[in-house]
């Protein structure tokens, strides 16, 4: 025991012989005592970017003490704007001994030797599995809301994204064609959230017709041959400058029989309500271009 | 009799560069043929055919001509001016210091909002290259002292580049630094021949305009100035010129080393040694040698295709050692 952190102590306590004095009154100390997991954590600390999307839905702000840097860069999270005035973590364990939290929860890829470390300093750390896909989505949800005491919040953010799935366009065959193009070139294949949002918006995924599975990058001949309908390239007003905007700004991009959408691909970084508003705002496209041409 | 060779030989590259543009015209991600592209053959859809050939193979070949030849032309002019068989744009500070600028332009958002900043700071860059190079080490210094001065000058664009990529919004930024360091025509547009070509004409004049005075200075400086060349106004020339052609090339394909140094060189003897006769067929030369190696770039890899400063390193890498060696051995 290195000491740090009143948890820690408290846990440390524990093993102690004379340590059932101590806890009684260390948990007296604290507004409501439950069991192992302990009250609601007050102060949560997250080191996952697709964490922060659902923890800014499911407490108050005032009980996030921490979110990714990520979170608030446009780029990567389709809401920056409501993390703002939440400090922001780049996952170092240093930042997180700072901000002295009563719940820091890491996703996959947090990095193993921060969460050990923090674990060593007795933090309360829980590593929640990222959902890929909308129908993990749920399940993630759940978890967390149980983890932070927000059930009812998680079971209403799951019941919203059920009626809004419900309530989408139907998809209409021959469904047209479609191909998220971002910085770089990147498309996403079979089995990406990318895939998923194109299909639940009514399309056919390009990608996918090409053979390609998870995340690559496309060549412009290839997307030519591909011949989609629709085009989704990234939100170019919120990409900073570099080669991989300017590809998507290549005249072959620009054909009269190619429909451009210009849509944050923030929206597909993480599964969960953000995905929606991509599918809506791209089904509505799929349906305003057809009342124009009908096919 | 040199200048009937100069001619045959003149049309033979311009030949070999006809030749190795069509070859460049029916090689790409895409699998169609030349055929497929220009008549339709094996039931190519004329929309994409006419999509892949002019919008995407099209610019990518011309700005091979346009590069390789501002190189080729480049190179020979600042051998002639130096009167060092080492000299060529790479080396004398122009390629890395414009990629410097044009980096500077691109990431800042400077040439999103105007889009000649991108040439433009590729010139400057080269130009501010040409210039410290010229300071640092004179004309007709040693080639020694020239390669050090182009090699303080080159690492520490290098340096800068790397920072201001580091420096850079887009997280995408420092990985792009293989394009400026190494150079690339993948996915390039008419976009960039547009912006690169009234810059890299005008240099080309330029240089073309150096040919009187280059042939003037083989007789050495006083005899070339006793001939009424001003060697002020060929300097401005040289510099001026190298800067606005290698200057914009870089703008728009990164850095490409060697074609500078190893078309004239080649050359030179087939010409009767002489700088005026040397310029066109180096420029002719250069284009053939960057339409090849884009060529290869895209051939000798299945998957993502190499970077053209590559395949021109592999060529030029061993051919400057050569040099070296062979210079060494006559100023010893």
């Amino acid at each position: 025991m290195t000491g740090g952190g009143r948890l820690g102590w408290i846990f440390g306590a524990v093993r102690t012989a004379a340590a059932d004095l101590l806890l009684a009154a260390a948990l007296a100390a604290t507004s409501a005592g439950i069991a192992v997991a302990g009250p609601a954590p007050q102060r949560i600390v997250s080191l996952n970017l697709c964490i922060d999307q659902l923890l800014i839905d499911l407490v108050a702000r005032e009980r996030i003490a921490s979110v990714t840097h990520l979170a608030h860069d446009p780029l990567y999270s389709p809401r920056a704007t409501d993390f703002a005035g939440i400090p922001a973590n780049h996952g170092l364990a240093e930042e997180v001994l700072a901000l002295e939290p009563d719940l820091v929860l890491t996703g996959p890829f947090s990095r193993p030797s921060t969460t050990a470390l923090l674990r060593r300093l007795g933090y309360r750390v829980v590593e929640v599995p990222v959902a890929a896909t909308l129908g993990e989505v749920r399940s993630q949800i759940r978890e967390l809301a149980a983890l932070v005491g927000a059930e009812a919040r998680g079971a209403a953010m799951i019941a919203d994204m059920d009626r809004r799935l419900a309530a989408l366009p139907p998809r209409r065959d021959p469904a047209p064609i479609a191909l998220i193009y971002d910085t770089n070139g990147l498309t996403g294949g079979a089995d990406t959230l990318a895939d998923e949002v194109l299909s639940f918006a009514g399309f056919d995924n390009t990608a996918r017709e090409l053979g390609i599975a998870g995340w690559r990058l496309l060549d412009l001949e290839t997307l030519v041959v591909g011949r989609p309908d629709f085009l989704v390239v990234g939100d170019l007003a919120a990409i900073p400058p570099s080669l991989g905007r300017q590809l998507l700004r290549h005249p072959a991009l620009r054909q009269p029989g190619l429909r451009r959408i210009e849509l944050s691909s923030s929206h597909w970084v993480c599964a969960g309500p953000a995905v929606l508003a991509a599918v809506e705002s791209l089904a509505e496209a799929r349906l305003a271009a057809s009342a124009e041409t009908p096919r | 009799m040199s200048r009937r060779r100069g001619l045959v030989l003149g049309g033979l590259l311009t030949l070999a560069a006809a030749a190795l543009f069509l070859v460049s015209l029916g090689i790409g991600r895409a699998p169609l043929t030349l055929l497929d592209l220009l008549f339709g053959a094996n039931g190519t859809d004329p929309e994409i055919a006419g999509i892949v050939l002019t919008e995407i193979r099209l610019p990518r070949a011309i700005l091979a001509v346009m590069v390789g030849a501002a190189l080729g032309l480049s190179g020979a002019v600042l051998q002639g001016y130096l009167r060092n068989p080492l000299a060529e744009p790479g080396l004398v500070g122009a390629s890395s210091m414009a990629a410097l600028g044009a980096v500077v332009a691109l990431y800042t958002g400077l040439a999103a909002a105007l889009p000649w900043t991108l040439p433009a700071g590729g010139i400057l860059g080269a130009l501010v290259g040409v210039s410290v190079v010229h300071l640092l080490a004179g004309r007709s210094a040693s080639p020694t002292v020239l390669i050090l001065a182009g090699v303080a000058v080159n690492s520490l664009a290098g340096a800068l580049t790397s920072l201001a990529l580091s420096l850079a919004p887009s997280p995408f930024a420092m990985q792009e630094i293989v394009f400026w360091l190494l150079g690339s025509l993948a996915d390039r547009s008419f976009d960039h021949v547009v912006l690169a070509l009234p810059f890299m004409a005008a240099g080309a004049v330029l240089l073309a305009s150096t040919a009187r005075g280059l042939e003037a200075l083989t007789l050495g400086s006083d005899a070339a100035r006793s001939l009424g060349v001003s060697l002020d106004r060929l300097q401005v020339q040289v510099a001026l010129g190298t800067a606005l052609a290698v200057g914009a090339a870089v703008a728009v394909s990164g850095a490409i080393g060697f074609i500078g140094l190893v078309v004239p060189h080649l050359l030179r003897p087939l010409v009767g040694w002489r700088p005026a006769a040397l310029l066109p067929v180096s420029a002719l030369g250069g284009a053939v040698l960057a339409l090849a190696a884009d060529i290869a770039a895209r051939v000798l890899s299945d998957d993502a295709e190499l970077n053209l400063g590559v395949v021109t390193a592999m060529v030029g890498a061993p051919f400057f050692i050569y040099l070296l060696v062979s210079t060494r051995r006559r100023f010893a």
